[in-house]
């Protein structure tokens, strides 16, 4: 398994407005943590100038008080991979589509967008892709509905 | 000549393939617009299978997800657990003994094997052949029974557990895993006298559904679609997970990524996985099944991903944890639904029953696509 | 008045006997294909080997409920499966099933039989576009290329037994058989022509585009069911049996019998070449996969043409030799 030390250090230098760091439970695997308005040129760079060819996926989770954007890439040359983090706000969960950089991104920020409502700017076709088109609300957010046999189970 | 083209009335017809249609292999509802013959656009429309997997996981505890992972990929049920238990171990840092990682490796290219027998009966099916898939499933059906005796079920395993997996191989696994081994071997080279080396089948899959690598990397493939292109990209190679790294096996890789080299890459991966599978029944040491497991799980707050070399490509499970007994998010990472979005690459400006043999060729298992 | 009444006879056997043969075919089909594929095929209506299969799923079809949908072309909905059977009993009229016995021994009955063939490809158009369902249109317009395409090549292979027999009529060519040999050792070129578009005639496997269950669902019929689909089934495999038949008749000598086995009857004889060739038929079907509609064309213009007619010139030129 690829050790990223040193790769963290060189992104760290290119990217400042980035926190660049280490996995603490992989070491194979790098963390980049963005600004919303940079997101789309810190990926672009790491396609370009570190080999980040290849995005496994791309996937959002909704903490209490944020939605992380989770997009994750492997350099298929030396292995290395690379988690770039993104904190949107709940009130506005908007930001820029990563389908230029990555074409694969398409069906997965649609996931995103359907089950969480999380809308990306610049994508060609973002529309609802598991559920129903008429379907209302998006499941996967912490407070949606509140289905009151699971409320008693708990 | 021209006035005489502008008079013939040319139309593109749309067609629903699906959700209904015996080669959709599931639920899959594909939006074609057609040109009298030849493929103008496709647009996968999925979502018939969605079970709400995500979702559930958050109410399940840590270990009460595992059964669920088996009902994605149903034909392949134990490189989900593999996935899931992978993350999850990363996650809290779990030592798992030794014959576990073995037993678990060679569970995972039994059921390599497996899924790629079902994929070669029903790949034949699509291309109007219909005898290879009784064939196949002679093997299979072999095969299910050692799984059978194992785990105790015959396609949803819950066998991989965390720390380990449930229980340890029954005293006869081996022989009858050999013998297996050793009728596959004639098996394929009847498959090969059947299917792959028909004269027919040559034509309607060579030169079609062309991936080039650039595309393949691009649009994220994976597995054997990704190979097939020339990418020599394997997760047991490149981040050997389990104990990968200790057994001498080859990556097989096409050069035009077309429907051919998709399916000459997997008839290949099976003779590979059978060589793992003999060598860790050769190296399998003795001891545990079950490492040191904490009664109640409860991984430290974090995120892990860990994926894994499915029969279909890599198999991603992102676990995030926020301290508790259940898991705070699981994210599924499933080649399958990365690959149905290729289907419109690889499969525009070429003829409707190439469009199938496309479908057939990626090996999309709708549970899995829709979760 | 007597000849009137042996001829109605005739045809009522001949009825029957297709009739018969079509379900004891579908029988057939299944217990061959369950051979090849390792399975057992029909074993439980009827002892021994399920033999009442066909028969439990003609009456099943019989009482089914006729369902024409609100959408579909009326008339050319219910007219495809009658002409669809119409070709498959009409051939029957000039095969010879022993020395005297054909129903009408016409003098052009392999240009009778070449017209006929063609009615077929009516049935599958017309159920096609009057079922007013996308599939069937394509299926519809695939078999009329296909068809237009595998008659040229048909008609050719038997130019070449035409001139060796010197007749067009079916029992003249078997007795010209008897004289000599049977055809298919004169004519090589001849009956493998025959044999391919002869498959691609009948629609069966590697040539079924019209049919292809995994890409057009089931074709032109996707809309039939209960008797009217049952009766494209049975035609189908009337169409089978009479192809082979045709094949047994003008390349293995009729009802000839080989190697001096004369105390077997003619008839006999007869129905065993032709079952003969629907075992091969059965069997390719089976073992092959499917060609592409472009392919087949392929197959059709640029390989089976040019070597039936390369078959009419070898044989003019051998008749002229040896002459």
């Amino acid at each position: 398994m690829a050790d990223v030390r040193e790769l963290v250090d060189k992104v760290a230098a290119d990217l400042s407005f980035a926190e660049v760091s280490q996995s603490p439970v992989d070491v194979g695997e790098m963390v980049v943590k963005v600004d919303r308005e940079k997101y789309l040129a810190a990926c672009r760079r790491l396609r370009d100038e570190f080999g980040f060819d290849y995005l496994s996926f791309v996937t959002c989770v909704d903490y209490p008080e944020s939605l992380e954007i989770v997009a994750y890439a492997i350099n298929l040359e030396t292995q290395a991979r690379v988690k770039v983090l993104v904190d949107l706000s709940k009130e506005e969960p908007e930001v820029d589509s990563l389908v230029e950089v990555w074409p694969t991104a398409n069906w997965h920020e649609r996931e995103a967008y359907d089950l969480f409502g999380v809308v990306f700017r610049g994508h060609p076709d973002l529309r609802r892709i598991l559920l129903d088109e008429k379907f209302e609300g998006h499941p996967l957010r912490k407070d949606y509905g509140s289905n009151p046999l699971l409320k008693a189970y708990e | 000549m021209t006035s005489a083209k502008q008079e013939l009335h040319r139309e593109e017809m749309v067609i629903n393939m699906g959700p209904q249609h015996p080669s959709t292999h599931g639920v899959l509802r594909a939006v074609v617009t057609l040109e009298g013959e030849t493929v103008r656009g496709v647009d996968p429309v999925i979502g018939y299978l969605h079970r709400c997997f995500e979702k559930i996981c958050e109410q399940k505890t840590w270990t009460q997800v595992i059964p669920y992972t088996d009902r994605t990929d149903y034909v392949a049920a134990l490189t989900n657990e593999l996935a899931y238990v992978l993350a999850v171990e990363k996650l809290m840092g779990l030592e798992v003994p030794e014959r576990a990682q073995y037993i678990r490796v060679i569970m995972a290219e039994l059921q390599r094997i497996a899924s790629h027998l079902l994929w070669f009966g029903t790949f034949g099916n699509d291309l109007g052949a219909f005898t290879p898939f009784l064939y196949a499933f002679r093997e299979r059906e072999t095969l299910i029974d050692i799984f059978e005796k194992t785990t105790g079920a015959r396609l949803t395993y819950n066998y991989i557990r965390l720390g380990g997996v449930r229980n340890d191989l029954p005293a006869d696994f081996e022989r009858e895993t050999l013998a297996f081994l050793e009728k596959l071997e004639k098996g394929l080279e009847e498959y090969h006298n059947l299917l792959i080396g028909n004269a027919i089948f040559e034509y309607r899959t060579k030169g079609l559904g062309v991936l080039t690598a650039e595309q393949a990397v691009a649009w994220g493939a994976s597995g054997p679609t990704l190979r097939a292109s020339g990418v020599a990209w394997d997760l047991r190679k490149s981040e050997p997970y389990l104990v990968y790294d200790r057994f001498d096996f080859e990556v097989p890789v096409g050069q035009k990524g077309d429907i051919y080299d998709r399916c000459i890459c997997r008839m290949k991966e099976m003779e590979e996985s059978a060589k793992i599978v003999r060598q860790a029944l050769e190296g399998l040491p003795e001891g545990d099944v079950v490492g040191k497991v904490p009664r109640v799980i409860k991984p430290p707050q974090g995120q892990a991903y860990a994926a894994v070399e499915a029969p279909r490509g890599e198999l991603g499970c992102f676990v995030v944890s926020d301290g508790g007994i259940k898991p705070y998010r699981v994210k599924w990472r499933s080649p399958c639904f990365v690959h149905l979005q290729l289907l419109d690459v690889i499969a525009r400006g070429e003829l409707v029953a190439d469009f199938i043999a496309n479908i057939g060729s990626i090996d999309i298992i709708l549970g899995e696509v829709d979760r | 008045m007597q000849a009137v009444l042996w001829s109605v006879l005739k045809l009522l056997i001949v009825l029957t006997f297709i009739l018969l043969n079509a379900m004891l075919l579908i029988w057939l089909e299944r217990k061959v294909s369950a051979w090849i594929q390792l399975r057992l095929g029909p074993m439980r209506v009827g002892r021994p080997q399920g033999w009442a299969q066909s028969i439990a799923d003609v009456l099943k079809l019989l009482f089914k409920e006729d369902i024409v949908p609100s959408r579909v072309d009326k008339v050319l909905f219910v007219l495809g499966p009658i002409i669809a059977f119409m070709p498959a009993l009409m051939v029957w009229a000039v095969i010879p099933f022993g020395p005297n016995f054909v129903s009408a021994d016409l003098n052009i009955g392999v240009l009778y039989i070449a017209a006929i063939g063609s009615i077929g490809l009516m049935s599958i158009f017309t159920g096609g576009w009057g079922s007013n369902n996308k599939w069937s249109l394509i299926s519809a317009m695939r078999s009329a290329a296909q068809l237009f395409s595998y008659e040229v090549p048909l008609v050719l292979a038997l130019i070449g037994v035409v001139m060796l027999a010197g007749s067009l009529s079916l029992t003249d060519i078997i007795r010209a058989q008897q004289e000599t040999a049977w055809y298919i050792l004169y004519q090589p070129l001849g009956f493998l022509v025959f044999l391919i578009a002869g498959i691609a005639e009948v629609n069966r496997t590697p040539f079924d585009l019209s049919e292809a269950e995994s890409e057009l669902v089931a074709g032109w019929h996707v809309e039939y069911s209960g008797l009217r689909w049952a009766m494209y089934f049975l035609a189908e495999y009337g169409n089978l049996l009479a192809l082979s038949a045709l094949a047994a008749t003008l390349f293995l000598g009729g009802w000839t019998a080989p190697f001096g086995l004369d105390f077997i009857p003619p008839f006999v004889w007869f129905l065993l070449k032709t079952y003969l060739f629907v075992f091969v038929a059965m069997w390719i079907r089976w073992t092959f996969p499917r060609v592409r509609i472009d392919q087949l064309m392929d197959l059709s213009w640029k390989f089976l043409i040019p070597v039936a007619l390369l078959n009419i010139a070898l044989t003019g030129i051998g008749i002229t030799i040896f002459s």
